[in-house]
């Protein structure tokens, strides 16, 4: 037996090995060994490479330019690499879905250009003020670049001008300014006898957001645009206004700026700010209804998976019934687009509330903060694109 | 066959299967008249079923010796087949685009992938098998994971094919055509392997008979023979399992996928009819058309005939049915049926159109019951659309 190996392992390598791998085919059959029948098989990485939307409901964008803003904010251009024009309407924003370090991180940026002003047209323009500690803001104003595809959901919020207003106001702080520019050229171009005030707060001159932009607004519409900045820490031989944002410094810059009859005031700003804002637009007599607000509420925090794993969702839209699994890691407007249902959504970060339903049986848990007012929570309203169920739930969309 | 069995039940236990198929394999060649088409399939078939060169779990090498054929004056020769490249590069689509992020639960009775009645469950029990609910929707899932795997291995037959006729044929406007269709197969690949890989997770091995068709098809020189057997009569037998498919499954993004794929194939199979139409008439001499007519009427009957999902029988019943109770089984279960009904429905008008369905050979087609669907219209009288409203 010893001496015969050699011989066998030389004989071996006469042979083709194909024609080994055939003789053990056929001998492995004969022996009740055949070929496995199939693999199993998991997400290969071509898959995954050709994934550009993952979200469901998203869409995916391509960066098209960015421009330096201050040393704090970038605005990026993002087009539709379909070609599709991107609609929305000034004081709109997108919410930006970054995946960093495998986690899908959401934030709401408003456009700062209306679709008018849109280059090139069919874009829209978000513009981005790095926070302390964003991660999301962090990395877009250090890492984006042209030609990155983002993924997007909405336009999304209604913080629109209805009509023409006598007098718009704008009051904003900070990157509050956004939305308010693109209102701001939206309102000057579109209504001819409206006047529009733009008072906006900021920390310094570095930090002003669009000061040529809003420059040249006012020069091109003398006495129809009025801008008024105020800086709490103002450079030498400042001739605007000093101070926060508070009810004093506001009140004290609106009496200086004339305003006559009926004004239509938009807020946006962080959020000490707006609530003296408020309180003092209250104080002059301002009624509610006047006082439009945008509030970037503080990034929803991720809630932990629930407990049981999947849970049966029913989702009563347009008429029809869908059935589907809130899987554990998913919110339940997540679970529900990936199996087909066609479920109302805009922001997908609590903010907007176009994905509000009725809960009509069961439970279900949500990320907070988010939009949803007391009265709609104690009337069992609930978002879905921060909800996960903890019970299998009963939902009703409102007819649209 | 009642002998082969006989014999067969002597063998051990475990041989058994092995050598019932190397039967199967020898009486598919005994039947064969023509000696050219045996010699044309014969090694393959050796190639596949003998020495499963397609389950050996490492790539499979497959000479190939045709002729690359250059024109220097890309002459403007075949209006027809221009007229497919434009259709083609507009009907070109993007595979991401399809409804990816559509979770697709195999389990899910609500929205089945193939109807409950796909397989014979009643026959299968009066063969001592019974299934409970869970188990008749991993059955299905099985045989849907084993259709699709044999249209992916197909694809890629096709995409390989599709590029060897490119080089091959003599027309111009059929090489410009050619190169949409190498794009359509690769995307056909790339979009049913992503199904079966992010969806399934279940990728079967190739049929031993669908791996003969593609390795004849591959080593054989004559560029006709290729286009015969990739553009008429795998297109074909695509065309048929696609649509049942297509018409049967309630998963809306399988659905979707295959109504492009369709799409696509219904200009392959337009190509193939209008090439060989006439090449077969002017071109080849009485005794090579007769070969083709033949080879095409074998490998018809051994698509409607050995294209049995022996790889499930393998997973699942090897020890419980023997292999003519499963052949029994699928060749008479409601799903199959329809599935060899649509398949002929295009592939024998289309044999007709391009002159392969002489007197001499219809009397065969007639005992094989194939005569019926011989008035049928061919690929160049149907458009992707009308293929897809056929099959509602």
């Amino acid at each position: 037996m010893l001496k015969r190996t050699p011989w066998i392992e030389r004989a071996k390598g006469l042979v083709p090995a194909q024609w080994r791998r055939d003789a053990r085919m056929v001998l492995d059959g004969l022996a009740g060994r055949p070929p496995p029948p199939y693999w199993s098989t998991g997400t290969s990485s071509r898959a995954e490479a050709s994934q550009p939307t993952a979200l469901p409901g998203a869409r995916a964008l391509r960066v098209a330019a960015l421009t330096r803003e201050t040393p704090d904010a970038v605005s990026l251009t993002l087009v539709d690499p379909r070609g599709e024009a991107i609609v929305y309407r000034p004081g709109q924003f997108f919410t930006l879905a970054l995946r960093l370090n495998g986690e899908v991180l959401r934030r709401a940026y408003s456009a700062s250009l209306p679709m008018a002003e849109a280059m090139p047209p069919g874009s829209v323009r978000v513009t981005i003020k790095r926070v302390a500690g964003g991660r999301v803001s962090q990395h877009l104003n250090e890492r984006a670049g042209a030609g990155d595809i983002i993924e997007v959901f909405g336009p999304s919020g209604s913080f629109v001008v209805e009509g023409a207003p006598t007098t718009l106001v704008l009051v904003g702080g900070g990157s509050g300014a956004t939305p308010l520019l693109a209102i701001a050229y939206d309102a000057l171009a579109r209504f001819p006898d409206t006047r529009v005030v733009f008072l906006v707060g900021n920390r310094s001159t570095g930090d002003i957001l669009f000061r040529d932009e809003l420059a040249a607004l006012a020069e091109r519409h003398p006495g129809r645009f009025a801008l008024r900045h105020v800086l709490s820490v103002p450079p030498e031989a400042w001739g605007g206004g000093v101070g926060m944002l508070d009810a004093e410094t506001t009140g004290r810059e609106l009496d200086g700026l004339s305003l006559e009859g009926a004004a239509e005031y938009f807020v946006c700003g962080p959020g000490p700010m707006m609530d003296a804002v408020r309180q003092c637009l209250r104080g002059r007599g301002v009624d509610a209804v006047h006082i439009r607000e945008e509030r970037f509420s503080s990034p929803v925090h991720t809630a932990a998976e629930q407990p049981g794993g999947d849970v049966a969702v029913t989702a009563r839209v347009g008429g029809r019934s869908y059935t589907v699994v809130n899987r554990a890691h998913e919110t339940v407007l997540e679970s529900a687009l990936r199996q087909g249902a066609p479920m109302p959504f805009s922001c997908t970060m609590g903010g907007c509330g176009a994905c509000r339903m009725k809960l009509r049986e069961g439970a279900m848990t949500m990320e907070e903060p988010n939009c949803l007012s007391a009265d709609e929570r104690s009337q069992g309203y609930v978002l879905t694109c921060i909800g996960r169920a903890t019970r299998a739930c009963v939902l009703e969309a409102e007819p649209s | 066959m009642m002998f082969n069995e006989r014999l067969v039940n002597l063998l051990p236990g475990r041989m058994r299967n092995q050598v019932a198929q190397w039967f199967e394999a020898a009486e598919i060649f005994g039947e064969m008249r023509d000696p050219k088409v045996l010699a044309a399939i014969g090694p393959a078939g050796v190639r596949g079923l003998l020495l499963q060169r397609g389950k050996q779990g490492v790539p499979t090498q497959m000479p190939a010796a045709h002729k690359a054929h250059f024109d220097w004056r890309y002459p403007h020769d075949n209006a027809e087949m221009a007229s497919l490249y434009r259709r083609a590069k507009e009907g070109q689509w993007n595979g991401d685009s399809l409804p990816w992020h559509i979770d697709v639960d195999p389990f899910n009775p609500e929205v089945p992938l193939i109807p409950a009645d796909f397989i014979d469950t009643a026959k299968l029990a009066s063969f001592g098998v019974r299934l409970d609910g869970r188990e008749e929707l991993r059955l299905r899932y099985s045989l849907t994971a084993w259709m699709l795997s044999q249209f992916l291995h197909g694809e890629q037959g096709a995409l390989f094919a599709a590029a060897q006729v490119t080089e091959a044929v003599q027309f111009f406007d059929g090489k410009m055509y050619g190169s949409t269709q190498v794009m359509d197969e690769g995307r056909h690949v790339e979009v049913f392997h992503r199904y079966i890989d992010t969806k399934l997770n279940k990728l079967y091995q190739i049929n031993d008979n669908l791996y003969v068709v593609i390795d004849s098809l591959m080593t054989d020189g004559r560029w006709d023979m290729k286009f015969l057997g990739m553009q008429i009569m795998v297109e074909g037998l695509a065309l048929g399992a696609f649509g049942v498919i297509y018409k049967q499954t309630k998963e809306p993004l399988l659905k979707e996928l295959l109504r492009n794929v369709i799409q696509d194939e219904a200009r392959h199979v337009h190509y193939g009819v209008v090439a060989l139409r006439e090449q077969f008439r002017d071109h080849l001499t009485e005794r090579e058309r007769s070969e083709r007519e033949d080879w095409a009427y074998e490998v018809a009957l051994l698509m409607r005939n050995r294209f049995m999902a022996f790889e499930v029988y393998d997973e699942w019943f090897a020890h419980r049915l023997t292999r003519s109770q499963w052949r029994e089984l699928v060749s008479t279960s409601p799903g199959m049926m329809d599935f060899r009904h649509v398949m002929f429905v295009r592939l024998i008008p289309n044999l007709r159109e391009i002159g392969l369905m002489s007197p001499r050979i219809v009397p065969h087609y007639e005992r094989a019951g194939l005569m019926r669907y011989y008035h049928g219209r061919s690929a160049d009288q149907l458009t992707g659309e009308q293929l897809l409203t056929d099959l509602h």
